[in-house]
This record gives C-alpha cells, sequence and structure tokens, in this order.
C-alpha cells in the first residue's frame, strides 16, 4: 500500500478529487494531519465544548464538499482556518452576539477530556491548561492572530488575509498578545524552572 | 519605561523574524548591555516554545471523528495505511506465492519422478519391458546360434551367462540398428580382415531366450569376455536396451518466480497484490534442438508515470503500481548445447489489460534430472500504454528463476 503520510498537501488535495479509496485516504491524512490544530481553534474561539465540536464537524464537511467541487485550494490549514472562521461569525451573527466578546472561559474539564491524559504528567496537564486559559482570556481581535501565529505558524501575511486586517495591525496585535500571555503564565513558568 | 517596552517589542519581533538588519544591530547592542533584556529575551522563547508544544496536545474526541467520517461516508476500514511490507519486499503475499509457487513446483517434480520413470526399466527392441520377464539375478538358458564361435565359446554349448545387470542410466540404440550400422561399416572396411575378425571373433554366438514367448535378441560380444560385465563397454557389445527414456514429444512446462526492478524507481506501490505476484507458468513446443515456441502466463506489476488532465481538466501527473495479469508469446533459441547445460535467448510478447509488453531475455537451462532442468533468466520488459490518446510507456527489468519439465 501508499503512504499517503509523505504526500504534500499540494499533492494530497487534488487527490480528494478522485474516486474511492484514493480520496478516502487522502482525506484521513489531511484530518489526521491537522484535525489537532483546527480543534484548538475551535475550542478557543467557541462558547463551549459542544459549539466548538460542531464548528469542528461542519468546517471539515465543507471542507471536503469544497475540494470534491473543484475549489482550487493552496493552503489546506489556512483554507480549514477560513472555513471555521466563516462558521463562527455566522453563527455569533445568528444569536445576535458581536464578534469583539471577551469569549467565556472554556470549561477546564471539556479541555481536559481533549488531553490524551496518559501521555501528560500532572505538571504538563496543569501548564497546558493555564496556558489554554491565559491566550482564552484574551480579547478575540488579539487572541484569533495569536493562536495562528503560535499555534499554527502562521506568516504575518496569512494572518492579514484571514483576519481581513493590515500586516502591521496584525504583527502589533501578536506582539501585545504574547506580552499578555508570558505576563500571565511568567510567575508559574518560573516556579517550575526554580 | 517607553524605551523598555519598545525594546520588549522588539525582542518579540526579532524572534518572529519581523525586524529588519538596523533594528537587529540596534537590539543586540542592547542585549549585550542589559541584563534585564537578555533575561526577557529567555522568557519569551521559553514561553514561545512551550506554547507550540501544547498545540500538540489537542486532539478531537473520537465521537466527532466518527461522525465526520460517517457524514462524508469515508470508509473506516482504510483508515492510516501503512507502508506495507511490499515496500520492502516482504509483503507476506509475495512470500506466499513464492512458496506456493516452490510446492507447486515440487509436487510436478515428485509426480513425475514416480509415475513417468522406473528402477531399471529396460525394454527389448520390440518395445517390451522387462519388468515383464526379470532377468536381473536370474539366470538364462541359452541357445546356440547357428554360427559357429571359437572352439572355446563352442564347448560353452548350453552355458549360463549370469544375471545382466541394468544399468539405469545407459542410453542405447536400437538393437536392430546397431546391427545394420555394423554390417554397413563392415562393408567398407577390408572385407577380408574384418570378416575374419568377424569369423573368428564376432559372429553372434549366443541368443538369448528372454522369454520364450518372445522373440529373441542376438548377443554379440568378443571372446575376451567370457562373462557379461555390464559394466565394461565393448565396442561392439550391444547388451538389451537398457532404460531408454520415453521418445520426446516436444512438450515442456516451465514455471517461475520473478524478482523485478522497475525503472523509474517506483514511489508508490500497489494498493494490492495478486495471489501469485511475481509468478508465471509457460508451454513450450520443441521445433527443433535449438528452437522453441511457447505461451506464458505470469502475474507481474509495474510503476508508471505520466500526465494528463483530471475530471476538471487541469494538469495532473499520475503514477500508478498496478498489478496484471498478462498473456503473451515467446520465441526461444538455443545458442548453445552442452551436456547439462543450455545457453538460449528469448523473446516474448505480451499483453493484458493495461497495454502491451515486449520483452527481451537471456538464461540458462541446468539439467539436475533427465527432462528436469533449472533455469535462470535475466528479462527487460517494456510496457506500453495509451491514455487521452498519448502513447506512454514504462520499463522493468528482472530475474526470472524456475523449474522446466519436458514431457
Amino acid at each position: 500500500m501508499n503512504n499517503y503520510q509523505i504526500y504534500s498537501d499540494a499533492e494530497l488535495l487534488p487527490l480528494i478529487r478522485e474516486n474511492k479509496p484514493v480520496c478516502d485516504f487522502a482525506f484521513d491524512t489531511l484530518y489526521k494531519r491537522y484535525s489537532g490544530k483546527l480543534h484548538s481553534y475551535c475550542l478557543f474561539h467557541s462558547k463551549n465544548r459542544v459549539d466548538a465540536d460542531t464548528v469542528f464537524h461542519d468546517t471539515w464537511v465543507k471542507f471536503y464538499l469544497n475540494i470534491k467541487s473543484g475549489n482550487k485550494v493552496d493552503n489546506a490549514l489556512s483554507f480549514l482556518v477560513t472555513i471555521a472562521r466563516n462558521i463562527i461569525i455566522d453563527n455569533a451573527r445568528s444569536s445576535s452576539r458581536k464578534m469583539n466578546y471577551i469569549t467565556e472561559m472554556t470549561d477546564l474539564t471539556d479541555l481536559k477530556s481533549a488531553l490524551p491524559d496518559n501521555q501528560l504528567n500532572e505538571n504538563q496537564s496543569e501548564l497546558i491548561e493555564l496556558i489554554h486559559l491565559a491566550v482564552d482570556s484574551l480579547d478575540e481581535i488579539y487572541k484569533e492572530p495569536f493562536v495562528l501565529k503560535r499555534y499554527y505558524d502562521f506568516s504575518n501575511e496569512e494572518i492579514a488575509k484571514i483576519c481581513g486586517e493590515t500586516v502591521e495591525c496584525i504583527r502589533k496585535r501578536i506582539t501585545r498578545a504574547t506580552h499578555k500571555v508570558r505576563e500571565l503564565i511568567q510567575s508559574y513558568i518560573n516556579n517550575e524552572i526554580e | 519605561m517607553g524605551e523598555a517596552m519598545n525594546y520588549s517589542d522588539k525582542i518579540v519581533e526579532f524572534l518572529d523574524g519581523d525586524l529588519s538588519a538596523v533594528e537587529e544591530n540596534e537590539l543586540f547592542s542592547m542585549l549585550a548591555a542589559d541584563n534585564s533584556l537578555r533575561g526577557e529575551l529567555k522568557s519569551v522563547i521559553n514561553i514561545n516554545s512551550k506554547i507550540r508544544n501544547s498545540s500538540e496536545y489537542y486532539h478531537p474526541s473520537p465521537d466527532i471523528t466518527a461522525s465526520i467520517y460517517k457524514d462524508l461516508k469515508i470508509d473506516t476500514n482504510l483508515i492510516t495505511p501503512n507502508i506495507s511490507a511490499s515496500a520492502r519486499g516482504l509483503s507476506k503475499w509475495n512470500i506466499f506465492s513464492g512458496l506456493l509457487g516452490g510446492a507447486v513446483a515440487s509436487m510436478i517434480f515428485l509426480t513425475y519422478i514416480f509415475v513417468f520413470s522406473g528402477n531399471s526399466e529396460v525394454r527389448n527392441v520390440a518395445g517390451n519391458t522387462i519388468d515383464n520377464y526379470p532377468i536381473v539375478s536370474s539366470t538364462e538358458d541359452y541357445q546356440d546360434s547357428e554360427k559357429s564361435f571359437n572352439s572355446d565359446l563352442n564347448s560353452n554349448k548350453n552355458s549360463r551367462i549370469k544375471h545382466v545387470t541394468h544399468e539405469n542410466t545407459a542410453r542405447l540404440k536400437n538393437t536392430q540398428n546397431v546391427i545394420a550400422n555394423y554390417e554397413e561399416q563392415q562393408a567398407v572396411e577390408d572385407k577380408k580382415n574384418i570378416s575374419d575378425l568377424f569369423e573368428q571373433k564376432m559372429k553372434p554366438t549366443k541368443t538369448i531366450v528372454l522369454n520364450s514367448n518372445l522373440g529373441s535378441i542376438p548377443l554379440v560380444h568378443n571372446n575376451f569376455v567370457m562373462a557379461f560385465e555390464p559394466n565394461v563397454k565393448h565396442d561392439l557389445l550391444i547388451p538389451i536396451e537398457q532404460n531408454f527414456s520415453k521418445s520426446k514429444i516436444g512438450l515442456s512446462l516451465e514455471i517461475n518466480g520473478m524478482a523485478n526492478w522497475n525503472l523509474p524507481k517506483e514511489t508508490i506501490y500497489p494498493s494490492e497484490l495478486g495471489k501469485f505476484n511475481n509468478s508465471g507458468v509457460a508451454l513450450f513446443y520443441d521445433l527443433s534442438n535449438s528452437m522453441a515456441i511457447g505461451a506464458d502466463l505470469r502475474q507481474e506489476t509495474f510503476f508508471v508515470r505520466y500526465n494528463g488532465l483530471d475530471s476538471l481538466k487541469q494538469f495532473f501527473q499520475y503514477q500508478q503500481h498496478s498489478s496484471f495479469t498478462s498473456f503473451g508469446l515467446t520465441a526461444r533459441y538455443h545458442a548453445l548445447n552442452l551436456n547439462d547445460l543450455k545457453i538460449f535467448s528469448q523473446g516474448n510478447f505480451s499483453t493484458n489489460n493495461y497495454g502491451i509488453i515486449a520483452r527481451f531475455a537471456g538464461g540458462a537451462e541446468y539439467y539436475i534430472y533427465p527432462d528436469v532442468s533449472l533455469s535462470l533468466l535475466l528479462e527487460y520488459s517494456h510496457l506500453f500504454f495509451n491514455h487521452q490518446n498519448k502513447w506512454f510507456d514504462t520499463r522493468k527489468i528482472g530475474i526470472n528463476y524456475g523449474f522446466n519439465f519436458k514431457f
């Protein structure tokens, strides 16, 4: 059998338009490659775990159907984030809530259930929770570019395109968000080092 | 404060690669002079690293994954194909087909041994086998021939000759043909000397009656051999025909296994293999001692790489590594025939549901047993196929090894 994991995104995306079982293999490879990152994005930008899962589910379905219909995509993860963002905005509009709200804290138990506990020791688990809370506490206009930069390694240009802002604006927001998060978790990390 | 904040921002921007060369030099100068700034640099590096690492711990639940796959009708049995052992040449089907091919070849070989060959099979000119009247370890009564022999032999009227030991590996000419040839030879030579010699020494003197119901075979031996010495070969000694092989009908069966190298080298591997992958069977008919034609059937794979347009008319490069059943015609020419070794070359034209194949090979047959040989070939195969009204091709070289059974 083929090892689809060695294929790049540019090679996998056209394979989704092929017949079974090739399209299944290609989709499965992309899913495993980006499901974690997309799920973290959905968690950061949703009220709770249930909403995050709904956004996550709808994002993948729309992604698959878009590719199948012939949509040309350069960057799979960027396309996924764009779809998720649009879904979140649509959901916010439909519930008559503005996008510029301070996100409710994600229930820590919901977050914990997403983490493979058997791979984490207690300190690691606590640190991850702390980082998540610190990032989640940011204002939306800072949180989104920060998550895309720190978690997904998007370039400032890609983030600017997704968020609909200028590159300079994105750069400044990322810097400020970094300082904010550092302030929140600095003392914990210092204690860990000591 | 403002300046400190400014340099704190520059630290973050430097780590994100957003500073110009001038700004970097300015920052490094400040870092060299300010301990607290260096501490802040280390802190930001540490936090960025931990945030990036924490992203690995986000996973969707299995339920949501199952829901997505169900809605998109993704076959969960096909999840995560791994590099199979076939990529490393250790597919369980490769091993199985090799063992099965070897077992089939061994069964045919053993069947041939037990059914078609026999111990001490002897037949006389008339075609009767010695099994009907075994003479091993037995003695027979002999009747004098009409012609006389020398006095010593004549005195052994009704003498008994001990058993004739038949050698299974002896190949002898037809007795009547030998006698006829001898008579022709005699006519050419000096009649006087030969006839004297023959009169004195070589005339048939004994007739061995193997079975009173059957004809007799004249036995000729020289007068230096009083007893029949089966292991001594004499020029004119014509013992009973021993262990003739059945006359060849010109048909042979060849069973092969193959090891191949694709040109170009494969980058993907077959999603599944045929049951007898890299195995083949061929039936040959000998047109002459040096020429044979045949038909073959083989299960094989080819790696192909070609260009085309996908369903949306976009340029697409195809790579496939498919498994085929190929049917072909072969012509084999034996360039060199030694006792147990034959060197040959052959050409083959095959077809399958993908395209047409031309093959050229050179090889050797080594006889390990009468009518059974081991064959080894080095083969070049070239596949031609058509896609979207364009012709493409691919090649492979391989080593074929197997058994050849002659009927």
